[in-house]
């Protein structure tokens, strides 16, 4: 009754097409028709109602075979769970034959009297391949179970104890009912009870139909797809996105937003791809599609049939909307990768797509997120390790005639010992809040290079060291620097922050940050002036000690593309800050900084960014340091 | 042994396993998952004393009346507290508010509670029911009248259920409800009055529970995201019955702020942990509180009492993980806090729902990652503006009526010292009173993915002004427009401009389209753009200069033919400064740009100015600005009556 109830509501309910769930589905069935047919044969063998003989071999031989169907179903419903129930496979044919043996034993029984016999008596008498046929079902049970606590990988923790705890129980049960001298037919009722249980516990319909819509959802979406990569079947999708859906619950009722995704559903439903639909988030919808040429259609479909205007009660809501084609070709692309195309196409993001354009989602959608990925992970080991490359940039005085500093420049080297952008390092450090410590790790570094070489002797009187917006919102920055300085016995003194602006740095923090720094007795340089987001009013507004001229401007004003540092340079100089000029590359330039009353100059001329050892003898030999 | 015994064995295995599930899953917070786990609990051990009663009647033996009867009495009261417990499930599922079923409910309980007390007597005083010698059931015309009062209640039930269809996802669910109703109503008699009584009532309210429990309240325990948190769904089921019934709840939220970068470096599986990891620090912060996550990027915890709240807000805040270590990998975790009760809202959930929307903004662009964002105060002002203003925009769109509200600014030639030019600036009026101004205006149409519309709005609005009022026919040379960058990042949308001055019969060199620079679109585009701008006889203007965040060098070289220099630029230098004014000035006219100053603060610099290499000026307190109905008034002064 219990699984009549159960089949009743997974059959009321809308199913997930993957082959776990059809195996499921029929373990549910063949379970159904096995307790009946278990219930049957007891009552015959039992000679509660009197049959004939040919009766009792038919519902012994039905009930064997029904048990081996049942068994097979399992292991393979058991497999599909790795992905792995694929005929094509050689281990899942070998597999078959025991049973099928078995099956073959049992129907010609009546001649060989091998699996069960009726005596003249009417009593059934079970023989050696009957008990061979247990052995064998309780051989694949522990098999399939040590297989799956192995190789399961992709299983939750959960699953496999469940697993372990059904298949463990079913063994038991097994034992007492060999050793039980009645009939005693424990197992369907026991199956039932577990299918009830197993039920419960994972494999509910409800998990994966969005309530809203009444079509999958997101995790039906992925198991789908986790489906499709395991078994290498290729996949064409359409994903569809509302555009700023995020400002439309700000402007819209929520019931209303709420009819118009219900109404796209709809409109969904209707066109070719019916039955593989999902809504994958609250504005964005998949059609799973035969072939490309089927997404294309789908495509234009859409373009016709949805409207860009929704009148639903007394609101017109307007929006757009994006398309993605996402194709999976059945090749070795990971599941991950796939993932990611499908966040992207979920997300908001700024683009310029022309409306109703057919937006491939490709490898260099994703390539810049596992670049990120994996940038992230060498943060995480240097930050780990506490161990960052340095190198050093000369920094020299036109007044003093000699480097009087240096800017710390920090490296990281990926997996094939090529240098990485530093921008773009500090730029994945700073979207995963790790700039703190990757700072903080880099200014260390800087403090124990400047204590070991005691480089404070060398005519060096400051060190230049990177600072990024990022860092500059947490509140604690200042005290941290200076607490490490002071475990060097560096003084704050010879400490120069340089930092560049950024568009979206909250700016209030950055100043408070930077009128802290320079409180502790730090100087403050703007770097990159020119280029990037600095402005000619942070010239006026910010804190700082210094401007870094970025090269791109020394360049250009040195071919003679522009004059902008002869305004400039009176401009800053008249609000007293220094002057530090960047890409300094031949004579010229220096000259045109000595003309400018430039302060100090950096550049390729002196040296490029050196390894610590090769910095410490250039400014040995450049300043005549003789120790 | 009886087979009804082995029937109900199998009934409680069932309902002790739907019980235990109910149990370790727990469903939502509503009502009707509250009421069904009293109706689960109250069949069950109704169930459980019958299978007894049964069991141990076996073992008396013969001297088995008074048990029969004492079992009978607590088997009949339990199918009567069954027919209650089912009526107000019923009204929980359906939420119907109608004061004659809420006060019916009430009455039951009371009706059922004398009832239960009559059974109680009746054990002595068998005026209900009775067992003789033989083990023969017997009845009174009483019981009938029991009967009747159950059936009533299954009865009010099912019109209860017939209410408000609407509730019942799908349709057939409500069928299926209405149907076992009626089946109850079938099995009352059945029970009650026939001397051979059916037996199998329990089994058959075990299975009708089971139904209940997989077609609905599974639903719910399923509700859940892989983090172990109800979902999104599962949160707007709990607001509409708290909308129903109007009760109030305070959420605390927890936003992710840096969710996407840790999704674009995190593999499936991480996420999973990730999710986990987050979930089970809020459970066990949040104890007492209903923990969903509404969005990929954030986890609401819903308390009952705002002290409840505010104290797990403080803990939050101490205890959330600011790096979690998954799969040997360290990953960075930054928050953003805020709080809102559902009385905030006025108990409305669309209204709670936008109010969120705005606050999730707020808490995703916050840089204080330990502050909690509390709707009240500017923070309540703030975003009721920002909603009135996107809802203006939102009818200024639909209905294509006059909406903007315009000011004009005069700009005065350093030659002349006269007016010959105009900037006229937008606004949006709200009800309120206050006004929303560019570029706050084209944020807010920036963000509701609406600014092309809107810029094409605004600039028919202000051609029609500016026709009707002949501004051109009165000394004035040139009309700025402001646009952001956006509105002009495509050549269709310059021909649209372009189109719109035909129709108006202007000609595009009456226009100076004042553009400000910044990283929305890359400088290429830009570029081709104020090319096409201009070969299309318009002027363009970089506007704001010195406030610009893009390249310097770059900005310097594009095709502009005029530059107005921001106006705190010019306040920082136009009194003590002059020198440095001076060289930006200089710099400037290397390009070969006109020199447009705002925020000049006296007539008399003019002439200063005009030496300086400044072609125009203005500034606020140079000239007031003109609004729109003071503009016709304006340019009679200025260029007298055209007729």
């Amino acid at each position: 009754m219990f699984l009549i109830i159960l089949l009743i509501v997974i059959y009321t309910k809308k199913q997930l097409t993957t082959r776990t769930y059809r195996f499921f589905r029929a373990h549910i069935w063949l379970l159904c028709s096995a307790n009946y047919l278990s219930a049957i044969c007891g009552i015959v063998n039992a000679n509660i109602i009197s049959t004939a003989v040919v009766w009792k071999y038919v519902c012994n031989v039905a009930d064997a075979l029904l048990g081996f169907v049942v068994l097979c179903n399992y292991m393979l419903y058991l497999l599909s769970l790795l992905y792995m129930a694929d005929f094509k496979e050689r281990f899942i044919r070998i597999g078959m034959i025991p049973p099928g043996l078995f099956c073959v034993m049992a129907i010609t029984s009546p001649l060989h009297g091998l699996y069960y016999d009726i005596t003249p008596a009417g009593q059934i008498r079970y023989g050696i391949l009957y008990y061979g046929g247990k052995v064998m079902v309780m051989v694949y049970l522990v098999g399939i179970t040590v297989f799956l606590l192995k190789k399961g990988s992709q299983l939750t923790r959960k699953h496999k104890q469940l697993i372990v705890f059904i298949h463990v129980v079913v063994l038991l049960s097994y034992v007492i009912q060999a050793r039980c001298p009645l009939d005693f037919r424990l197992m369907y009722p026991l199956f039932t009870v577990l299918v009830f249980l197993y039920f419960l516990t994972m494999r509910s319909p409800d998990y994966y139909i969005d309530h809203l819509t009444g079509l999958y959802n997101i995790n039906g979406f992925m198991e789908l797809l986790q489906e499709r990569v395991g078994y290498r079947m290729p996949m064409h999708c359409l994903l569809l996105r509302i555009n700023n859906y995020n400002s439309l619950l700000r402007i819209f009722q929520y019931d209303h937003l709420t009819k118009m995704r219900q109404n796209i559903a709809d409109i969904l439903l209707g066109t070719k791809a019916r039955g593989h639909l999902y809504r994958i988030s609250s504005s964005t919808f998949a059609v799973i599609c035969d072939d490309a040429h089927q997404v294309e259609v789908v495509h234009q479909v859409m373009l016709e049939d949805l409207p860009q205007r929704w009148v639903i009660g007394e609101e017109v809501i307007a929006q757009e909307y994006c398309f993605y084609q996402l194709e999976y070709t059945g090749d070795e692309t990971d599941f991950n990768k796939l993932a990611q195309w499908i966040h992207y196409a979920r997300s908001d993001h700024h683009g310029h797509h022309e409306p109703g354009e057919l937006i491939p989602l490709k490898y260099d959608t994703v390539s810049e997120s596992e670049q990120k990925q994996e940038v992230a992970h060498l943060i995480d080991e240097a930050i780990m390790d506490q161990s960052m490359e340095i190198h050093m940039q000369p920094v020299y005085s036109l007044k003093e005639n000699r480097i009087t500093s240096l800017e710390v420049l920090s490296r990281l080297k990926d997996r094939s010992g090529k240098y990485i952008n530093p921008e773009f390092f500090i730029h994945v450090a700073e979207d995963n809040h790790t700039i703190v410590q990757l700072g903080e790790l880099i200014f260390r570094r800087a403090c124990i290079f400047a204590s070991q070489n005691h480089i404070f002797d060398m005519g060096i009187e400051y060190m230049n060291i990177n600072v990024s917006p990022g860092q500059c919102q947490y509140e604690h920055l200042t005290e941290r620097l200076v607490s490490i300085a002071e475990e060097y016995n560096i003084p704050v003194e010879r400490i120069h922050v340089e930092i560049t602006e950024s568009e979206f740095q909250d700016s209030e923090a950055v100043e408070r940050t930077l009128a802290k720094i320079r409180d502790a007795g730090m100087k403050v340089a703007l770097d990159d002036f020119g280029t990037g987001c600095s402005t000619l009013l942070s010239i006026l507004d910010m804190p700082v000690d210094y401007v870094k001229i970025d090269k791109s401007l020394v360049w250009s004003y040195g071919a003679g593309d522009n004059q902008f540092l002869d305004d400039l340079m009176p401009v800053i100089k008249a609000e007293g800050k220094r002057v530090i000029a960047e890409g300094i590359e031949t004579e010229e330039h220096i000259d045109i900084f000595r003309r400018l009353s430039g302060d100090y100059l950096q550049g390729y001329y002196f040296s490029k960014p050196v390894p610590e050892r090769e910095f410490v003898s250039f400014v040995k030999n450049f300043n005549h340091v003789t120790v | 042994m009886d087979y009804v015994v082995y029937f109900e064995m199998i009934s409680i295995t069932i309902l002790v396993i739907i019980y235990l599930f109910y149990l370790c899953r727990s469903g939502l917070d509503l009502r009707r998952n509250r009421r069904f786990y009293v109706l689960l609990v109250t069949v069950g051990m109704v169930t459980g004393v019958d299978l007894a009663g049964r069991i141990l009647f076996q073992q008396v033996g013969g001297d088995a009346s008074a048990f029969m009867m004492l079992i009978s009495t607590i088997a009949n009261m339990g199918l009567l507290v069954i027919c209650t417990e089912l009526y107000s499930y019923f009204c929980s599922l359906s939420r119907c508010q109608k004061k004659i079923y809420l006060v019916l409910e009430k009455i039951y309980y009371v009706v059922t509670v004398l009832i239960g007390l009559g059974m109680l007597w009746n054990v002595r005083m068998h005026f209900l029911f009775w067992y003789d010698d033989s083990h023969v059931y017997y009845i009174t015309n009483a019981m009938y009248g029991v009967v009747l009062v159950e059936i009533l209640y299954l009865f009010t039930g099912i019109c209860v259920l017939l209410y408000d269809r609407r509730v019942f996802r799908p349709r057939h669910q409500g069928v299926i409800m209405v149907g076992s109703a009626l089946l109850i109503v079938g099995l009352i008699p059945l029970q009650n009055l026939m001397p051979t009584r059916f037996r199998m009532t329990y089994y058959v309210l075990s299975c009708i529970l089971s139904i209940y429990y997989f077609m609905i309240h599974m639903a719910d325990q399923h509700l859940r995201q892989r983090g172990g948190c109800f979902s999104r769904v599962g949160m707007r089921q709990v607001v509409e019955e708290r909308e129903a019934y109007e009760e109030d709840f305070v959420c605390v939220a927890v936003n992710i702020t840096n969710i996407f970068s840790i999704i674009s470096v995190c593999t499936e599986e991480e996420m999973r942990l990730f999710d986990l990891a987050i979930s089970k620090r809020l459970k066990s912060i949040g104890k007492q509180c209903v923990i969903y996550q509404s969005h990929s990027s954030e986890y609401v915890l819903m308390c009952k009492e705002r002290k409840m709240a505010e104290a797990n807000c403080v803990a939050l805040r101490e205890s959330m993980p600011g790096v979690l270590r998954i799969h040997d990998r360290n990953i960075s975790v930054s928050y953003g806090y805020y709080m809102i009760s559902f009385a905030d809202a006025s108990f409305r959930e669309g209204s709670f729902y936008r109010i969120i929307a705005g606050l999730r903004r707020m808490a995703k662009n916050t840089t204080d990652h330990r502050a909690v964002i509390y709707y009240d105060g500017q923070v309540k002002e703030k975003l009721q503006q920002e909603l009135q203003g996107i809802q203006k925009m939102n009818e200024i769109l639909e209905t294509d009526r006059e909406n903007f509200g315009m000011e004009f600014i005069p700009i005065y030639s350093t030659d002349s010292d006269a007016v010959e030019e105009l900037e006229v600036e937008s606004y949006v009026c709200l009800e309120d009173g206050n006004r929303i101004w560019e570029p706050e205006l084209w944020k807010l149409a920036e963000e509701k993915g609406s600014s092309k519309d809107m810029a094409l709005h605004w600039w028919k609005e202000v051609l029609d002004c500016a026709r009707e009022q002949r501004i051109w026919e009165r000394g004035i040379r040139l009309l700025h427009i402001n646009v952001a960058t956006l509105q002009i990042c495509s050549q269709e949308m310059i021909d649209q401009l372009g189109k719109l001055l035909e129709e108006r019969e202007i000609r595009p060199d009456q226009i100076v389209i004042e553009v400000f620079v910044d990283q929305n679109v890359p400088e290429e585009l830009l570029q081709k753009n104020i090319v096409y701008m201009q070969r299309k006889g318009f002027h363009v203007l970089l506007d704001q200069f010195g406030a610009n965040i893009c390249n310097l060098k770059n900005i310097l070289a594009m095709p502009f033919h005029q530059v107005k220099i921001n106006v705190q630029l010019t306040n920082r230098l136009i009194k003590q400064k002059q020198d440095e004014l001076q060289h930006v000035i200089h710099m400037l006219r290397k390009q070969n740009w006109e020199i447009y100053l705002d925020g000049v603060d006296r007539q008399d610099r003019g002439s200063m100015l005009r030496e300086m290499g400044v072609d125009r000026m203005q500034g606020e307190r140079l000239a007031a600005n003109i609004s729109a109905d003071q503009l016709q008034c304006f340019l009679e002064q200025k260029g007298g009556n055209v007729s």
